[in-house]
Parts: structure tokens; sequence; C-alpha cells
């Protein structure tokens, strides 16, 4: 499946994704992918402008509609991603600013 | 390749302000804030508030700027206020520790299946606490800058060892004149040994009884046996005679849930509210001590204890609509954290956790273990979360030592993985102690955890019933959390 700014394959065992990092950076594939972690290994790598991701199940290989599911929940969760990457940049200034006004009178 | 940008790139006349969101159901999402706003929106909300897309013109643009979802103009009064009320959900910290538990025995007179304490035999010797012991812990307790002090007092059965609470209670109150601090006295015990003496010293010293019933006599004396009787009976007993002395709200009654319970659902409840009670904690059961040596016969998956959760809450919810005034305290928690905008500050479920912040256990032993779990652990052997022992090191050394410090790098769950971007979060709380006993780091796995399941469970299942529930549960639910009275009595429903 090519969505956008990644694509996901499936290669023997595994499952393959590529990312974009200028859609999605190596830290925030980290964190989609440690919710996997009770089912899949995962391996993580960058290659010059992508964040590659392979997940390979830890039990027994996926069948074909095990494979699509997996597939739409990574997509779900790539956009997910997305959106809270988003976020993050744009907040964080404000969420530090927020922290240190509320507790701004503790350094007095 | 299509690119998405930034709504920095965008000529949105809004910005965003620090939210999570996550789905809720099929067709929903939940985005909240960091003081604990909150809105259920369609599915895709979120997506269109980054990407620039909403309008001015919908309802919902203004339901996320009432929510402090998102912000229009100047960015200082929305910091000033989110601060203000930041600090006001924070406010728990403000005082440290103000939790101090006095193992006082480890000596019991039941033998209970899910015993997280290892509890001994009441005839065994050296499991009491010296008075040395109490001496130096009373120190180290008024070294908390806390102005109000709880102190509760632990076991085994503490009235197995009523000698040593009256000498605290005394020691603690005579030191006090000087040091002035406001101070409750909390005993749990299972009521057992209770007598009319030691009910007029609690009477005479407004000490709170915390007592346990586990649901009916069937139920109860299963749970919890005891040497030589009916557990049950003797309870009751005892729980008539303590009313006799002391009053109705100075009693408050915690269950231990276990596999057998989940057949009791209604009896249960039942039972509370036929001996007075005006409300239950349905707590699941923390594996430590007998609780894992037994786990095969009363242990079960989050998965259960979440369906028996809402079984139960249902027939409390029922049974207020009757016109019989009934809580459930875990929900009224986590209700009081959804709906207000206050610091609740019980222990279990803040962030950073009270291990230290708000708890410290001194054990009979002269042990000092950062919250009960760690003690119960130790009772099983394992003594690696000790802070310190009273006879050797100072209050600094205890709660700014090494071990200290390693555990504050995990009891917040702004900074753990799985955590920190939950719409749950800031209703929610880290649990370091509950993560050593379970895969024995202090970080956890949110992936397959209990905790992160078990209270995801519960507050999604609130939020739920917030949000669809007919007006009279809706004020029932607001009711618990406010301590006020539904304001549907009276009315149709």
């Amino acid at each position: 499946m090519v969505i956008d700014n990644f694509t996901i394959k499936s290669k023997g065992e595994s499952t393959r994704v590529k990312i974009t990092c200028d859609y999605l950076s190596i830290d925030q594939a980290h964190k989609v992918c440690y919710k996997y972690l009770d089912e899949y290994h995962i391996e993580i790598s960058e290659t010059p402008g992508f964040t590659n991701v392979g997940l390979t199940p830890i039990q027994a290989p996926l069948d074909k509609a095990e494979r699509i599911l997996l597939t739409k929940r990574l997509t779900n969760d790539l956009i997910e991603a997305r959106t809270r990457e988003i976020v993050h940049t744009e907040t964080k200034n404000i969420r530090d600013l927020i922290i240190a006004k509320a507790f701004f009178h503790l350094s007095k | 390749m299509g690119k998405t940008s930034p709504i920095t790139e965008k000529t949105a006349d809004y910005f965003i302000l620090p939210m999570t969101f996550k789905s809720f159901g099929d067709s929903s999402e939940i985005i909240s804030n960091m003081v604990g706003d909150s809105i259920i929106c369609p599915k895709g909300t979120a997506n269109r508030i980054v990407t620039g897309q909403l309008e001015t013109s919908e309802s919902i643009y203004h339901d996320l700027a009432a929510n402090f979802i998102i912000g229009q103009g100047d960015i200082d009064p929305y910091t000033d206020i989110l601060a203000l009320r930041f600090r006001t959900k924070k406010a728990f910290l403000s005082e440290f520790t103000g939790l101090h538990i006095f193992v006082v025995t480890l000596r019991c007179n039941q033998s209970c299946v899910y015993c997280q304490v290892n509890s001994q035999n009441c005839n065994q010797k050296g499991l009491d606490i010296s008075n040395d012991t109490l001496d130096k812990s009373i120190e180290l307790m008024f070294r908390s800058p806390a102005k109000s002090l709880t102190v509760e007092f632990q076991g085994g059965e503490t009235l197995l060892a009523f000698d040593k609470i009256k000498y605290a209670v005394e020691k603690i109150k005579l030191l006090n004149i000087e040091m002035n601090r406001t101070i409750s006295f909390v005993i749990c015990t299972n009521l057992q040994s209770v007598s009319a003496e030691i009910l007029e010293y609690v009477k005479h010293n407004n000490i709170i009884l915390s007592t346990s019933l586990d649901g009916p006599k069937a139920l109860h004396n299963k749970n919890r046996p005891l040497y030589g009787g009916d557990s049950h009976d003797r309870f009751e007993r005892a729980l008539s005679l303590s009313r006799q002395h002391i009053e109705m709200d100075n009693i408050s009654a915690l269950i231990t849930i276990t596999r057998e319970s989940f057949k009791y659902s209604k009896e249960i409840v039942d039972e509370y509210a036929r001996l007075g009670f005006s409300s239950i904690f349905l707590r699941p059961l923390h594996n430590y001590g007998q609780a894992v040596q037994n786990a095969d016969a009363i242990t079960y998956s989050v998965d259960k204890f979440l369906e028996f959760f809402k079984t139960t809450l249902d027939y409390i919810i029922q049974l207020n609509l009757s016109g019989i005034n009934f809580r459930e305290e875990y929900s009224s928690i986590i209700l009081r954290k959804i709906l207000s905008p206050f610091s609740v500050g019980f222990t279990d479920l803040e962030s950073p956790n009270g291990v230290i912040n708000a708890v410290l256990v001194y054990n009979y032993d002269g042990n000092v273990y950062p919250s009960d779990e760690a003690r119960m652990l130790s009772e099983s052997g394992d003594v690696s979360l000790r802070l310190g022992n009273v006879h050797t090191d100072t209050y600094e050394n205890i709660v700014q030592g090494e071990q200290a410090q390693n555990l504050s790098l995990f009891w917040a769950n702004e900074s753990l993985a799985g955590c920190s971007e939950c719409p749950y979060m800031i209703y929610c709380g880290a649990d370091p102690i509950g993560n050593y006993n379970t895969y024995g780091d202090y970080y956890g796995r949110r992936y397959n955890d209990s905790f992160c399941t078990l209270n995801m469970g519960m507050i999604e299942h609130l939020f739920g019933l917030i949000k669809f529930s007919e007006p009279a549960v809706k004020s029932i639910l607001q009711s618990w959390a406010f301590n006020s009275t539904p304001n549907f009595l009276g009315e149709e429903h």
C-alpha cells in the first residue's frame, strides 16, 4: 500500500514500512513502533531521506487477512503519529511556557 | 508523493494549544489538554485542527476553543490561565509527604487468601515494632514539611499491637504541641479483636477506622478465614459495637476482589448497603504476597475485572436511580479528575506517583519504603525498594537518596512512552512499583501493561457514561465527582 509519504509492503514473513523523513521523524517512528512490541520484532533503520521499519511477528507468520489488518492499523497509526508530531512541534514552546509559569513561584 | 504541511504554513485564524487525542469508539475521538479539559468529537477532528481546516462558522470550533484545545489572538492570557490550572491540578505536590504508614506488627489473627504482606501467626514473637523504632519513625515523619499529616497504622492486624498504637499516638500528640501540624490518625483493622476499651480510646482521639469487608458471609469467610471462628459473624458484631462508640463516618471499609467475588456482584453491594456503608471501593487484587502464591485460585485477567466493574457500577447506578444514595469510590476519584479543576491526591493514580511524594512506610523492623506495595514486596523477600532504615539513615538519605532518585526518573507519566501522548494522561498516573513487580524495572511496558489497560478501560467507560447516559445518570456521576446530592432526585426519570 502507498499513501502519501509512506509505503507498506509485505516481504517474506516481515512487513516493511518506508517513511519519508519530512513526513515523520525517526523519534515519532519509534513511538509508533512502541505499541507493536508485544506482537512483533521491530527493526528501525535510516537511509538518506527515509526511516525504514520492519515488523516480524513474534508468534506465527501472518496470513493474508492478518496482513491486510496490519497494513490498515499501521496506516492509521502513521497518520495519527504525523498529526501528533505537528501538535508537538507547534505547541512545545507553549507547553514549556505553561509549566514554567505554573511552577515559577517555587524557584523564588 | 504528496506532502502535509504544518499549520504554520497555512492561514488558519487559530493556534493549537498542547493537546493529545485518541480514537473513542468507531466514529469518535477524544481530545484532551494538559489540564484535563476534554471533548469527544467526530473522528478526524484532531487532523482537521492541525491541518488548519477548521472554520469559525462550525460549532466544533467554538467547543474546541471553550475547552482550550485551540486559541485565538494573544497567547499570553492562555498560558496564564493554563499555568494556573496546571498548578491547581498538581497541587497535591505542594506539601510533599502527607501520608505516613506505620506498620506496627506483622502478626495477624486471620489467614486471608490474598494476604499481600505475608502476615504471620498472632503468637509469633519479634514481629511488633519497638518503641525505639517508633520514636525514630515519628522523628522522621515530623521532618516532612507537610502541614497536614495522616498517620496510618497498618499490619498484620494492628489491634494485636494496640499498645504500640497508643504509644505512637501519645508520642505524636506530645511532639505536635511544638510541631503544630494538623494530624489525622487512621487504624487499618479487621476489627476481630476490637473491644469497648479500644473503641473509647479511638473515639477520644478522633481516630478513623478503616476495615475490610469482602461481601456476603460465604464470600467474606472464604476470602478472609479466621483462626477458630466465623470471620463474617465476628466482623458484623464488631462493626455494631464500633458504631455504638464512634460515628458512622469514622468507619470505612475496603473490599479485595478475588475471582470468587465475580459471582456476587449485586450481593456485595447489597451487603455494604445492609451494613450501613454508603460507598464501596472496587479495586482489583494486587499481585503481592499470598495473592501470588494462590494465583491459580484467586487471580483474574484485567478484562474479567473490567467486566465485573462495569456490571457492578451499573447496579450501583440503578440503586441511585431508585433513590438509594450509594457511590463507587474509584469512579468518584476518576470523575473528580475529569469533571473538576482540582487536585485529587489519590496516591495510586497521580503523576508524579505518590511514592515518597505523598507516602512513606515505616516498617516494624525500621526499614522505610516508598509505598505499601514496596513493603509488600519486602515481605516476599525482595528488599531492593528499601529507601533506608530509621536507625541508620537520615531523612535526606531516605527521601533524596539514590533509590529515591532512581524512582523519580519513572514516576511521572508525562515522561513515559505510551503515556505521554495518551489523552487520559492527566486523569491517570504512573506506577513504578507495580512495573517493578511485573517487569523487574520501573519503566514498565505500556503495550501489555495491566495498570494501563485497567485504568484506560475504567476512564473510557466513565467518559462514555458522562457523554451518552440519560440526564439522571449524568447527575448521579456529577454528584460523585463533587460530593453532592444528585439534582434529579424528586424528578421523574
